[in-house]
């Protein structure tokens, strides 16, 4: 039985559902959904924000030719803008608005991360190595701080973000630009392209997957519960949170299925460890202390060829 | 009486190549060198005896790639630590294949009676979000009786009437 032809062939085969998933999302009529709650207009709605910031990951992450990515992002982007527009989807209430705040929150998270160092690269390409899941004291530090000043914002703009538009000027169309619908939008858009961000991280980091699943699973309801209880909603608040997290848990779940094919393949969102020759800040402080620098803690697959 | 085989792990390359493998043309196993124009075989795809073969028969003298291991030993296709990782990867493959397949034709088949669950009124995702970002406004409180009956047709206002001047009385 050859091992490798049928482990490519259920690889090929997950792309391939997934692709279906996505074209039958895409294609269907608006006549063939069902009520809102259904799990076909879950699926259409999660698709909006989804496709966006896979585009958007693919020209940040992804290694290859960066014409390409520069060229190639902005037209699947406006094409994504376009599908999102056509008027027989009858999208409710769904507003071309949100994309550009989306877009440009997912990508600046994007080249947060690339920034700090992960890319997509392949690891165990023969299906013989995995690499153990990587964990850096300085990532927590940066993401406990970023969490923290991100609430601390939140927090401040409390006031103007609960604040109902008062009826009059609602009604006369003179509402301030930077009033507590554009604060919201920008609140919202942002959180969705962390839950999408975040769904990427989860299955393309190194390491076991359900755990990352597990802590998402956990951090969505929250999510939309502090949203829901930031937005001073006081009526139906319970349903305003189930509301949100089942929105939140269609977009992860979309996107996460999406670059499952991804991590079937052997490709992965990390921090590539460091040529031996290539001197680094922190290594070059380490040797300063005299603490030795880490093992590499995967087995490094080592090339060789020779004539 | 058979010829005793080269063990691989005694290989030894002297001068590594840098050309990328990713570049050649050719299968897992053999790709040809564009720049030596040589063909490179994949020691890592065969199976042990094979590649001691290979190695055997053309007496070093050819342009191999291989995975070598940090204990010094070469990483072959019949390796039992890649087997068991091949198999892991069958399994896992096989798996996410058929739990993407089942939640497509479950949702398909059982959405509307998971619909039925949800709250009445529930909002689909965009409009949550809609909901979200542009709460209704609240308008003022009118303090006041309603009115409720037929309204007439505007009349034209009517003509004031000449003020009539009444005489005095006599003797006022």
């Amino acid at each position: 039985m050859n091992l490798a032809r049928w482990s490519r062939l259920a690889e090929w085969g997950v792309l391939a559902a997934v692709v279906l998933l996505h074209v039958l999302l895409m294609a269907s009529s608006s006549r063939w959904l069902g009520p809102p709650g259904s799990p076909e207009v879950l699926g259409r709605e999660a698709l909006i924000y989804c496709q966006p910031a896979l585009i958007l990951a693919w020209a940040v992450c992804v290694p290859g030719r960066w014409w390409l990515r520069l060229i190639g992002a902005p037209a699947l982007l406006w094409l994504g803008l376009w599908w999102g527009a056509v008027p027989h989807l009858n999208l409710p209430d769904y507003d071309s608005v949100y994309f550009a705040p989306f877009a440009a929150a997912t990508l600046a998270l994007l080249i947060l991360i690339r920034l700090g160092g992960l890319r997509m690269q392949t690891v165990g390409a023969n299906g013989q190595l995995e690499m153990p899941p990587q964990f850096s004291i300085r990532a927590m530090i940066g993401a406990t701080t970023a969490i923290a000043a991100i609430i601390g914002v939140l927090e401040y703009l409390r006031p103007k973000i609960a604040a109902n538009p008062a009826g009059w000027e609602a009604l006369l169309g003179e509402v301030p630009w930077f009033g507590p619908s554009t604060i919201r939008t920008l609140v919202m858009c942002s959180a969705l392209a962390l839950v999408s961000v975040g769904a990427i991280a989860a299955v393309l980091r190194p390491g076991a997957v359900w755990l990352r699943l597990v802590i998402l699973a956990v951090a969505i309801p929250s999510l939309a519960g502090y949203l829901t209880q930031l937005a001073g909603i006081t009526s139906e608040v319970s349903q305003r949170t189930i509301e949100l997290t089942v929105a939140f848990a269609a977009l992860a779940s979309l996107t996460a299925v999406s670059v499952l094919p991804l991590r079937l393949f052997g490709y992965r969102l990390l921090r590539p460890a460091s040529e031996p020759g290539r001197s680094r800040l922190p290594q070059r402080v380490l040797g300063l202390l005299r603490v030795p620098r880490r093992l590499p803690s995967a087995p490094v697959a080592v090339s060789e060829n020779a004539s | 009486m058979t010829e005793k085989l080269l063990s691989l792990d005694l290989i030894q390359i002297a001068t590594p190549c840098q050309v990328s493998w990713d570049d050649m043309a050719g299968d897992d196993r053999v790709r040809f060198c564009s720049h030596c124009r040589l063909n490179v075989y994949n020691l890592s795809e065969m199976p042990r005896a094979a590649a001691e073969r290979l190695v055997q028969e053309r007496e070093g003298r050819l342009c191999v790639r291989f995975y070598r291991r940090h204990d010094g030993t070469v990483l072959t296709r019949d390796c039992p630590v890649g087997i068991r990782a091949l198999r892991q990867r069958v399994v896992r493959s096989a798996c996410a294949l058929a739990g993407l397949l089942i939640a497509m034709f479950s949702a398909t088949a059982f959405g509307s009676r998971l619909t039925r669950m949800l709250p009445s009124g529930f909002r689909s995702p965009a409009s949550a979000i809609y909901n979200w970002t542009t709460p209704r406004p609240a308008y003022p409180e009118f303090v006041g009786d309603v009115v409720m009956g037929g309204c007439p047709p505007p009349m034209p206002n009517p003509v004031p009437a000449p003020p009539v001047l009444v005489p005095a009385a006599p003797g006022e």
